[in-house]
């Protein structure tokens, strides 16, 4: 029966290897205690790396002799794979008692380090002002100590199964690499101490798993200390040997760290620059730093588009580029275009609403002004022809003084505004003033209804202590235009555009957040804060949304040749080469803006979002090979040292320019090292030859023709080989067979193979024989040696 | 294919470093790349320059061992070198030229710095034969299992499987037994010594009977008397060395019948001969038996020998041969027969 077990082919050979009952000594103590080095190293060398980027203090000596021991602990439950199972789940559950009897200790560490780090970041990223969490035990160092035994501890739990179970270098690096990237992301470096003991638990593991012998030898009864696969049988383990490699990784690995650490720091991280890439998501962890995961996720869409006045839910604006609206109308300035769609009056922490019908005997009265009093002076009247593809219904989307009369939809008036549907896939038409400046002529000089604007000058208690701050950074105003230019000066200076400003947290009102510690934003949160700064110097204000059309999407326009301009403008037209164009308005043109009240002008528009030097990171790494032209090119500001403090430092220095020799500099010690690890090998083999050949000749002159004898054959040797294709890894030939080998090759037709013979002779004589060549036959085999070489051998 | 998805990994590990070398443009970052490219090229070096001087061997336990009875083979890997190396492979095959070659097994040992590893193994053996144990090839794996090297090598071991020692043989031919009567009855009348052609020292396994008891007193050293042919014919076992593919047990088959016929003679005679017929030189080889040591030496000169494909190829040629006398006990896989030849 025991033949149904083996292959026919075993059978007919007669005889059977039993390897599966072979005896093989695995040393499987040493394994464990291997195991629980290699995981010591990993959760020690992540915990030190951590503690020395951030100058954390706690007890290294607590540390060390504690996660030794529980690695210990923990490899050696392998040794039995029942006890294993049981004392598993008891340390889990000690583990969770422990930490729960602790918790205030632990609880009180870990927010020590968070906010150590969280310091770090806040000096890295300037930033003024976050939250710190609080610590409820004063000693910071126990705490700190305390908190980072459980982590290493749990680190441990984790190791347990990827190290010693799997020895698995992916899980391995996934475990430890997040923790050690907290100082890598802002350049904080660890020790080389704690980077060698790290990095030995990396190669240690990739050497085991790559070759696969890792497996413990366990001591259940059926265990076999080899494994058998089909006509293979692999030893698991052995103690001795992993022990013996262990500890050359060691030894290479520090003494690689010794040499190639002052190397790689020579190209210093101010000299790197930073990649754009890491420009980019800088934001992203900024964000995080400064309000938490939360700040990560949208609220509400964020595609684009109108929002209706929401505001500090977008984490991220992330625009489609999708067509919203298609206009047709004649240009007749180079100035933006607003389409305005949603009007907010007040304010509330997190949105503008627009104002209730109590405010509704005004409103006649506004709607009738704002039209009438344009229509006195400009002259130019123009139609223009709205068809939404994908904008928000709800609203109606209109150029500024608008007339009423002329407009194809449906419409109430609300507080001067128009209010309407424009449902998606229908057009509609209006006529309008076009509107170029504000000029004596044109200034209206009707009265207003009692207390009209005061609804536009109200401030909520929530963002007044905010604005008073600022107002006293940017100063006394003098005027109107003074309040506006030094509103957007300040904003210019202090504050930085992006499409990923990191939603605003929860308990935070949105204006107040943005103006004192978020200080970046897109065209909401300027708008926000720019109509509120407006009411507390007096101007009434208002918050508008809906699109903007630029002088650059009018370029990308389509002229309407078949269409008279004389049908959709009359009066004189400043741009007097003017077609009639339609354009196509993308959910990226949505803005919001303030408007502002003027005296006999009416409401007006003002921008306060500041222009944006970088684009849209969206749009910059939309595709794969963004992304990796991202990696490679270097960041804006480059030079300037981030983490300067001041305002957003990565982003603040002036543009550099990306050149090949930056990223060279940032190689070339890498470079140099690669490429003399390259060219030692070739370099060795190169300067032996030479030393070979100066021995040579110098034997040949000193008429030692033994050693000359040697060379040449040897050279002769391996080219007929080569070119005959014999095996040479075999047993060694000796010279006489070689030479009978070539006599036989010699019946081909080489000529100088028939003097093979003689050659023969004094290579045995010369080298075996006592009888001394002379200096002609010495000569007479170099040539040989030579003829054959370039003789045609097959 | 384990050492191309290796390298693909790290070629993915590498890429990924690259990208992330770049993406921070921090040391530390410079460095594990370093240590990564770098990597490779000290596990190709030390690996090279350690298998070079890496040895294997193989031996079995014992130099001889009965059929169905397990004998110990050790495999094992010397290094002299101070870098321990994971993972060899050496090719291992246990074969015999009576019988087909098997695929052979791979081992996969380690060989520690400055030692041994060795694994020992059990062997069954079902058929009689010298087996050979041989390693023809090492081959050896980086630590990082990115290059193989190989290098042939020549560690054997052999080991001679005779059938067992109690097999029963129940095959009495006439003229076996005739001869045997013969000799006995001879023999108790005190005339077989008239046969005697040579005194020679005692050896073991020598009956009795043979002793020359005068001259061992003379000489203070056992002597027997040595004749010719233990009886009137000279007793003759004729192995067939006949080996069917199809049945690879046949040729086993007549070794045991030999061996047990054998057995019998010897323990009956003084003497005989073991012959087979030997295809490669062309000729007989035949060995006088007087004991069982010269039995399986006798054996273990047949199992050396290349087997035929014609089932009565050794009896034909005897047949040709005209040197026919005495009787022949012709032993094959179907059994034992006998022929007298009169001279």
């Amino acid at each position: 029966m025991r033949f149904l077990k083996h292959d026919k082919n075993r059978i007919l050979s007669g005889c059977i290897i039993q390897s599966d009952t072979g005896e093989f000594e695995s040393e499987r103590a040493k394994v464990c205690l291997i195991k629980a080095i290699l995981m010591f190293c990993s959760s020690f060398g992540t915990i030190a790396c951590v503690l020395t980027a951030f100058s954390i203090e706690a007890n290294y000596a607590l540390l060390i002799v504690f996660l030794l021991f529980s690695a210990l602990i923990m490899s050696f439950l392998r040794y039995n794979p029942v006890l294993f199972d049981l004392s598993y789940i008891a340390i889990m559950f000690g583990f969770i008692a422990l930490i729960l009897n602790n918790r205030t200790t632990v609880n009180s560490g870990y927010q020590a380090m968070v906010n150590i780090i969280r310091e770090e970041y806040q000096n890295y990223f300037g930033l003024n002002y976050t939250n710190e969490a609080a610590e409820a035990v004063s000693d910071r160092y126990r705490a700190v100590t305390t908190a980072l035994l459980f982590l290493g501890f749990f680190l441990l739990i984790l190791l347990n199964l990827a190290i010693s179970s799997h020895m698995s270098v992916l899980w391995n690096i996934v475990l430890t690499f997040p923790f050690l990237q907290l100082g890598l992301y802002i350049e904080k470096r660890p020790s080389l101490f704690a980077m060698s003991i790290l990095l030995v638990s990396y190669v240690m593991t990739a050497c085991l798993k790559r070759t696969g012998h890792y497996r413990l030898v366990t001591t259940g009864k059926k265990d076999s200390p080899v494994m058998i696969k089909r006509n293979r049988v692999s030893y698991k383990t052995h103690g001795k040997t992993m022990a013996q490699l262990l500890a050359w990784v060691f030894v290479f690995v520090v003494a690689f760290s010794l040499v190639a650490y002052p190397v790689a720091t020579f190209a210093t991280p101010k000299q790197n620059g930073t990649s754009s890439l890491k420009a980019a998501t800088d934001s992203v962890v900024e964000n995080i730093t400064q309000s938490g995961f939360a700040s990560l996720l949208n609220r509400y869409t964020a595609s684009g588009g109108v929002s209706g006045g929401k505001l500090g839910g977008v984490a991220r604006v992330s625009a489609d580029y999708e067509t919203d609206l298609k206009v047709t109308f004649v240009p007749t300035s180079m100035e933006t275009i607003y389409l305005k769609g949603y009007t907010g009056a007040a304010y509330t922490s997190t949105q503008w609403l627009a104002l209730d019908d109590d405010a509704t005997d005004i409103k006649d009265a506004a709607a009738f002004w704002e039209a009438d009093s344009i229509s006195k002076a400009g002259g130019l009247y123009g139609k223009m022809e709205i068809r939404n593809i994908d904008a928000d219904p709800d609203y109606l989307y209109l150029p500024y003084y608008t007339s009423a009369d002329e407009l194809s939809r449906a419409y109430t008036i609300d507080h001067g505004t128009i209010l309407g549907r424009s449902p998606v896939g229908k057009k509609y038409t209006l006529g309008y003033y076009p509107y170029t400046q504000l000029t004596k002529e044109n200034e209206s000089d009707q009265d207003l209804p009692e207390g009209y604007l005061d609804a536009y000058l109200e401030i909520p208690d929530t963002v007044s202590d905010a604005l008073n701050g600022t107002m006293e950074k940017i100063g006394k105003t003098d005027g109107i235009n003074d309040t506006i230019s030094k509103i957007n000066s300040y904003f210019e200076e202090e504050f930085k555009y992006t499409v990923s400003p990191g939603a605003t947290p929860y308990n935070k009102d949105f204006a107040s957040y943005f103006l004192t510690e978020q200080k970046k934003g897109y065209c909401a949160h300027f708008a926000t804060a720019g109509t509120l700064l407006c009411r507390a110097y007096g101007i009434p204000a208002r918050y508008v949304e809906g699109y903007a059309v630029s002088l650059s999407d009018l370029a990308d326009s389509t002229v309407e040749e078949k269409m008279s301009v004389d049908d959709w403008l009359t009066g004189e037209n400043d741009l007097e080469d003017a077609t009639v164009v339609t354009v196509d308005v993308p959910d990226a043109n949505a803005h919001a803006w303030t408007e502002i009240y003027i005296d006999g002008f009416g409401w007006s528009p003002v921008d306060f979002t500041p222009a944006s030097d970088d684009t849209d990171e969206s749009e910059e790494y939309s595709s794969l090979m963004s992304l990796f032209r991202g990696l490679f090119s270097l960041a804006k500001g480059t030079g300037e040292g981030s983490g300067n403090g001041g305002n957003g430092s990565s982003y603040s220095g002036s543009t550099a320019d990306v050149s090949f020799s930056d990223n060279m500099f940032f190689m070339a010690p890498l470079t140099i090292l690669a490429l003399a690890i390259i060219l030692f090998l070739p370099a060795v083999r190169f300067i032996r030859r030479v030393m070979e050949k100066r021995r040579v000749q110098s034997a040949y002159k000193s008429g030692a023709y033994d050693e000359v004898l040697p060379y040449y054959y040897n050279k002769l040797y391996c080219a007929v080989n080569k070119r005959t294709g014999y095996d040479m890894r075999g047993e060694a030939e000796l010279p006489r067979n070689f030479f009978e080998r070539l006599a036989r090759l010699s019946e081909r037709g080489t000529k100088a193979l028939q003097k093979n013979r003689r050659a023969a002779e004094i290579f045995e004589r010369g080298v075996y024989g006592r009888g001394q060549i002379k200096k002609e036959e010495m000569d007479f085999f170099i040539k040989y040696v030579k003829i054959l070489k370039e003789s045609d051998l097959k | 294919m384990k050492q191309i998805i290796n390298r693909t990994i790290y070629a993915l590990v590498v890429l990924i470093l690259l990208a992330a070398v770049f993406y921070y443009r921090q040391p530390f970052l410079e460095m594990l790349f370093l240590l990564v490219i770098l990597l490779p090229a000290v596990s190709f070096i030390l690996t090279k320059s350690c298998f070079d001087r890496i040895d294997a061997e193989v031996s079995f336990s014992s130099t001889e061992c009965k059929k169905k009875i397990p004998a110990k083979l050790h495999l094992t890997m010397h290094n002299p070198t101070l870098f321990p190396l994971l993972h060899i492979e050496c090719l291992l095959t246990a074969e015999s030229a009576y019988y087909k070659k098997g695929n052979g097994t791979t081992y996969v040992l380690p060989a520690p710095a400055y030692g041994d590893a060795s694994f020992s193994a059990s062997v069954e053996f079902y058929y009689c034969g010298c087996f050979e144990a041989k390693i023809a090839e090492l081959r050896c794996c980086d630590y990082l299992y990115l290059w193989t090297f190989s290098k042939p090598i020549h560690s054997r071991s052999q080991i001679m499987i005779y059938p067992e020692s109690d097999i029963d043989f129940e095959a009495k031919p006439v003229s076996y037994a005739e001869g045997f009567d013969e000799f006995e009855g001879e023999s108790q009348r005190g005339s077989a010594s008239a046969n005697v052609t040579d005194v020679r020292e005692y050896r073991p396994g020598d009956r009795l009977q043979r002793v020359h008891w005068k001259l061992s007193a003379r000489l203070d050293k056992l002597m027997v008397k040595d004749n010719e042919a233990t009886a009137t014919r000279q007793f003759f076992v004729l192995l067939e060395l006949y080996r069917s593919d199809e049945h690879p047990e046949y040729l086993d088959h007549a070794v045991e019948h030999a061996y047990a016929a054998s057995r019998e003679l010897l323990a009956h005679l003084e003497n005989f001969l073991f012959a087979f017929y030997s295809a490669a030189k062309g000729e007989f080889c035949s060995f006088p038996i007087h004991n069982e040591i010269e039995l399986k030496d006798a054996l273990g000169e047949a199992y050396y020998e290349t087997p035929y494909d014609d089932p009565h190829l050794g009896l034909s040629v005897y047949k040709r041969s005209g040197m026919q006398k005495g009787c022949l006990i012709v032993a094959d896989y179907e059994g034992v027969q006998d022929e007298v030849f009169e001279t």
